[in-house]
């Protein structure tokens, strides 16, 4: 457990009004303020000479990481520090593998199938993490570079993990979270090995996507599959970027007038906010127009249209700005702006704030953009 | 410390108003937009809860929807939800006459901070229980349950919004999670999430538009209710609603 910097002052002797009482031998102005800055880690508990033992004990404690890092080239697995997400953050994503036998009559298809998977989301590029090969004696696979890392099984098998095969849904998700929380909340190191799930050959591949998607999200580090199915492991990998992104740092895009298809002054004019996942859902759709567009971009603290509105973070005065910001006026001779739909109860509002303009309604959802755009022309 | 996974009750939603408007996988599993023969399949499947939405579009669609209502209650057994729409000023309206045509105590889905003061009393005297609807954001939905709460209401189900798979589901899942660790009498009410319909919206599980390495179509959408169910599920949600009964038979599967 990670103790707070007032659950460190407790011991210290500032608090307890004792000797040596804020006495800056530590290099710091006050026992509170080391105790603030221990747990920032930005000093050492050893800096303190009058810190009672039991402190040091959690302290060494602390010191300790909670779940070691195993390394297969570039790729890291395990690593993590908290059991929430909105604590910190995840560290290492989890890491989808597929077991390649190459004694198996199909094997050169499945490699082929692995290598030509790539999905492309978010800016970026998502392959199959992890190849096992096996029984490399009888066939070795050539031409193996990629952005997929292969190891030989009997190399795997010597890596410091701790697998758990999974046949019973029940036990496999209740011995990752026992194992996690050993790890996070008592530092045992007992429990301290990143762990995977394996999952044995499965023609059910909806129940193998159920099992993967909890264990993605408690608590497993890596997923080894027998099979290797691209619809699967699509969806897996859109799931595991939406568990791994950083919850204090919203995915966001810059706050600027974004634009498709080499627009001129008389192109369409779309609007939205700076939320990455709403930009690029918007983004791919005028892209694929065969219109030339603009879209214009609010700085809304990474927030999605609905949340963005509710948390006054789109508001008239804020759209405004950002539109004589980048003086759309005199960039463009349309006069329309094309809005989320969901910001439908704002359009009396925009135009008050926007004169110039008219206010267009357009879709809720970004993937009815071209059917919209139709309407328009 | 290695407690059981608490179990997790699942909803099966059909657009009852309006079939035609139901995601392409329920379609494909009801092959049917007979509402009595929808009703029969859904009872025969694993659902723990039966939720009918009313997606009407004006108020003179609000007769027609008690007429539906009336006739498909006595074919239902299973418990019943009632959804409404997404206009504040149609569910005000939509939701206490459509309360005043049922027979039992149902959950009814939903109100929000514009709507409560309207449909409150109605659930009140049904005695059913309400779904609040918040905005993510653990503050609007502690203001809903007290201003609920103080109304007189008790039976009270939150939902606290979330995005889709891939498109914001991050938000919601932690929403939940922060809220099963709240120590909070008004916050401690059971969770529903509406997280598959907003999954079975996204481009993904509606276009057939992807590059081969997204498998095909209808798989990808099977795939996204249940990986976005089961990573809710994760984040402690007590009821889930689904469209594709297959898919809440292999939830349920997880538990044997």
């Amino acid at each position: 457990m990670n103790l707070s910097g007032l659950e460190i002052f407790k011991y210290l002797p500032g608090a307890k009004k004792s000797e040596h009482t804020n006495c800056k031998e530590c290099g710091c102005p006050s026992c509170l303020e080391f105790a603030i800055r221990l747990a920032q880690k930005q000093t050492s508990y050893d800096r303190c000479k009058y810190m009672p033992d039991e402190l040091k004990k959690l302290c060494i404690n602390n010191i300790k990481p909670a779940q070691k890092t195993i390394k297969i080239d570039g790729l890291k697995i395990g690593g993590e520090s908290v059991l929430f997400r909105h604590e910190k953050k995840f560290v290492n994503k989890t890491v989808l593998a597929v077991v390649l036998d190459c004694k198996s009559p199909d094997f050169e298809k499945k490699l082929k199938r692995i290598k030509n998977f790539t999905i492309n989301r978010l800016n970026e590029k998502l392959k199959v993490d992890l190849v096992i090969l096996k029984n490399t004696n009888i066939h070795k696979p050539q031409n193996l570079c990629d952005e997929t890392v292969y190891i030989e099984e009997k190399d795997f098998s010597k890596l410091a993990l701790k697998k758990i095969v999974d046949n019973n849904f029940e036990k496999t998700s209740n011995e990752l979270i026992y194992i996690r929380k050993k790890a996070i909340i008592e530092r045992d190191e007992k429990y301290c090995a990143p762990v995977y799930v394996y999952f044995k050959s499965n023609p059910d591949k909806y129940s193998l996507c159920a099992r993967a998607s909890y264990y993605i999200c408690k608590y497993a580090n890596m997923l080894v599959f027998e099979d290797f199915d691209e619809s699967l492991f699509s969806t897996l990998l859109t799931l595991r970027q939406n568990i791994f992104t950083d919850p204090q740092k919203p995915l966001q895009v810059e706050s600027k007038i974004y634009e498709f298809n080499n627009p001129d002054e008389n192109s369409l004019v779309f609007m939205t906010t700076n939320f990455a996942l709403t930009f690029y859902a918007v983004a791919n759709e005028l892209q694929n127009l065969n219109v030339p567009s603009y879209l214009i971009v609010t700085p809304s603290n990474g927030m999605s249209v609905l949340t963005a509105f509710s948390a006054e973070k789109f508001t008239a005065k804020i759209a405004a700005k950002t539109i004589n910001k980048f003086d759309l006026i005199n960039k463009v001779k349309t006069r329309k702006i094309i809005i989320p739909g969901l910001l439908a109860p704002m359009k009396d509002e925009l135009e008050k704030a926007l004169p110039e303009f008219e206010i267009v309604v357009g879709t809720i959802e970004a993937y009815s953009i071209g059917e919209f755009v139709q309407t328009l022309i | 410390m290695n407690g059981k996974i608490h179990k997790t009750l699942y909803a099966l939603e059909i657009n009852i108003f309006n079939p035609e408007n139901n995601f392409q996988t329920a379609k494909d599993y009801f092959r049917t937009n007979k509402r009595g023969l929808m009703i029969k399949k859904a009872q025969a499947s694993a659902c723990d809860i039966l939720s009918l939405k009313f997606d009407i579009n004006d108020f003179s669609d609000i007769p027609k929807a008690k007429r539906i209502l009336k006739m498909l209650l006595p074919k239902i057994t299973k418990p019943l939800m009632i959804n409404g729409v997404y206009d504040n000023n149609l569910n005000k309206k939509l939701l206490p006459e459509l309360m005043k045509t049922l027979d039992r105590k149902c959950i009814i889905s939903s109100a929000n901070e514009n709507t409560s003061k309207e449909i409150i009393p109605h659930v009140i005297k049904g005695k059913h229980k309400l779904v609040l609807k918040s905005p993510i954001n653990i503050n609007s939905c502690r203001e809903l349950n007290i201003l609920a709460a103080d109304m007189g209401l008790k039976k009270i189900i939150n939902d606290t919004d979330t995005g889709g798979l891939g498109y914001g589901l991050d938000y919601g899942y932690s929403m939940i999670e922060k809220l099963k660790l709240e120590d909070d009498e008004y916050l401690s009410a059971p969770i529903i999430s509406f997280v598959c319909a907003e999954s079975l919206k996204t481009k993904e599980a509606q276009c057939n538009t992807f590059s081969n390495s997204w498998g095909d179509l209808k798989t990808r959408a099977r795939l996204f209710e249940i990986a976005s169910a089961s990573a809710i599920k994760a984040a402690g949600a007590d009821i889930i609603v689904l469209y594709n009964p297959e898919n809440i038979k292999i939830l349920k599967g997880l538990a044997s």
